[in-house]
């Protein structure tokens, strides 16, 4: 199956999951944002551009799904693939570090942008939300990715080798 | 990538941007509608979502189910625990009310034999060393100034003697025992001597050697008579329940309840010294006089 209809797929998984079991596994309460770990992960291997095209997609997916603020999701979902595609280029993805830290430091990136658009548009946001939401989902989806990176890598791998073929 | 792409693309990015913060500008308005295509995503997603929520609601319940039972057996394990506690506490106050009220009795007694009697309060720590002998073992001996044939009394009444003492413990030799005889009387005619001993019913004691004329009706009260020169005269011994003739039929016998229970002995006084006797020594010449 095609790359992008797998991560499209994938993508759907996230959101249902998101809304339905992450409900029940919320930590300090918030749950972790899958979306943005898939989108995180796919700018590894897809660089900028298409990155930030696949973080636009599935973020306006998310915002459709919501319903409301149509865009914050895509705009700072996109944004957050470009700029770590950017910084994540020719980094060494066979060390689990590498994701981890680009988790971190992306859910934060996005969580702030995300603060900072609704700051924009006049919502009553505290910037207190960047310690009790921004901060724990931080830390939440960093803490999910060596269940997640390592299946991913070798399906991603498997996925160029059969497509070079 | 060419440069003339580059900037193609980064244009692009910009209206796309620029459309997509309108539109979202825009749909954060209050009065927000669903749009036709977030409905449809939505309506898409929305049995799957109805599924896999039932299913983890299942399992949540699951969960809670075995997280519960574990809470509750560790409450259970606790509560035993508390009420093992709570009951010896319990048990341990009442033991001490009891003890409370043995020893206020006792002291009772004390104060109100201080002019007649130096007391020791001791603590009964065992019981019948030998099968033959009815005895006590008491916390007091020697170190403490206790010697043999000191009289044991508690507020009831006598007790018995002390037969032989080491340095932190003594021995009584109960009335109740055959070898403990004690010279005695009626209290209330004052002048029926007798001697009072055990018998083989252990709880009980007779009074023997009664001339069948003596004045002795069941429900007297017997107190030592001081002849023996081991009790002090006028301690209350116990009470007559019934008088028999003996085998030969010149004497009586009476059988006594004593007023101490033997059974449930766990403090008593030792006298020390005599300071002044309860009563006077009756003589037996005296007493037949007055009798007649």
């Amino acid at each position: 199956m095609p790359y992008y209809v797998m991560m499209f797929l994938w993508g759907i998984v996230c959101l249902i999951l998101q809304s339905t079991l992450f409900s029940q596994l919320m930590i300090a309460s918030v749950k972790p944002d899958l979306l943005l770990i898939l989108i995180i992960f796919n700018c590894f291997f897809q660089g900028p551009y298409k990155g930030c095209a696949f973080g636009f997609f599935l973020g306006l997916l998310e915002d459709l799904y919501l319903g409301s603020y149509i865009g914050m999701n895509a705009l700072t979902k996109a944004l957050t693939s470009l700029v770590g595609g950017w910084l994540l280029k020719g980094a060494f993805r066979e060390k689990l570090l590498v994701p981890v830290l680009a988790l971190f430091l992306g859910s934060i990136f996005n969580g702030t942008l995300i603060i900072f658009l609704g700051h924009i548009i006049g919502l009553n946001w505290d910037w207190n939300l960047f310690y009790w939401k921004v901060l724990p989902m931080a830390i939440y989806n960093t803490c999910l990715v060596p269940f997640i990176y390592s299946s991913f890598y070798h399906w991603v791998e498997q996925d160029i080798k059969q497509q070079s073929l | 990538m060419t440069k003339k792409q580059k900037v193609i693309i980064s244009l692009v990015l910009v209206v796309i941007f620029y459309f997509a913060f309108k539109i979202m500008v825009i749909t954060s308005r209050e009065e927000t509608t669903v749009l036709p295509l977030g409905g449809v995503v939505r309506e898409i997603i929305a049995p799957i979502q109805k599924g896999i929520t039932w299913i983890t609601a299942s399992l949540n319940d699951v969960v809670v189910y075995f997280n519960d039972n574990r809470f509750l057996r560790q409450q259970n394990k606790e509560m035993a625990e508390k009420i093992v506690r709570l009951e010896e506490e319990v048990y341990s106050l009442k033991e001490q009310e009891l003890e409370n009220q043995r020893l206020l009795l006792l002291l009772e007694y004390k104060e109100e034999k201080t002019e007649n009697y130096d007391l020791a309060m001791a603590k009964v720590i065992g019981r019948n060393h030998a099968n033959w002998y009815e005895t006590l073992l008491v916390n007091q001996g020697s170190k403490q100034g206790i010697w043999p044939g000191m009289v044991v009394v508690n507020h009831d009444g006598l007790i018995g003697r002390i037969i032989n003492v080491t340095p932190n413990t003594a021995e009584v030799l109960l009335i109740l025992d055959r070898e403990g005889a004690v010279g005695a009387r009626i209290f209330e005619n004052r002048h029926t001597p007798g001697v009072v001993v055990g018998t083989s019913k252990s709880q009980y004691l007779q009074m023997i050697h009664l001339p069948h004329d003596l004045p002795i009706e069941p429900n007297q009260t017997v107190v030592t008579s001081g002849l023996s020169g081991v009790y002090p005269p006028g301690i209350r011994i116990g009470k007559v329940i019934e008088v028999l003739p003996e085998p030969g039929g010149l004497m009586k016998r009476a059988t006594l309840k004593p007023f101490v229970d033997f059974f449930r002995l766990e403090e008593v006084l030792i006298i020390k010294k005599v300071k002044t006797p309860e009563e006077k020594i009756v003589s037996e010449e005296e007493s037949v006089v007055e009798n007649a």
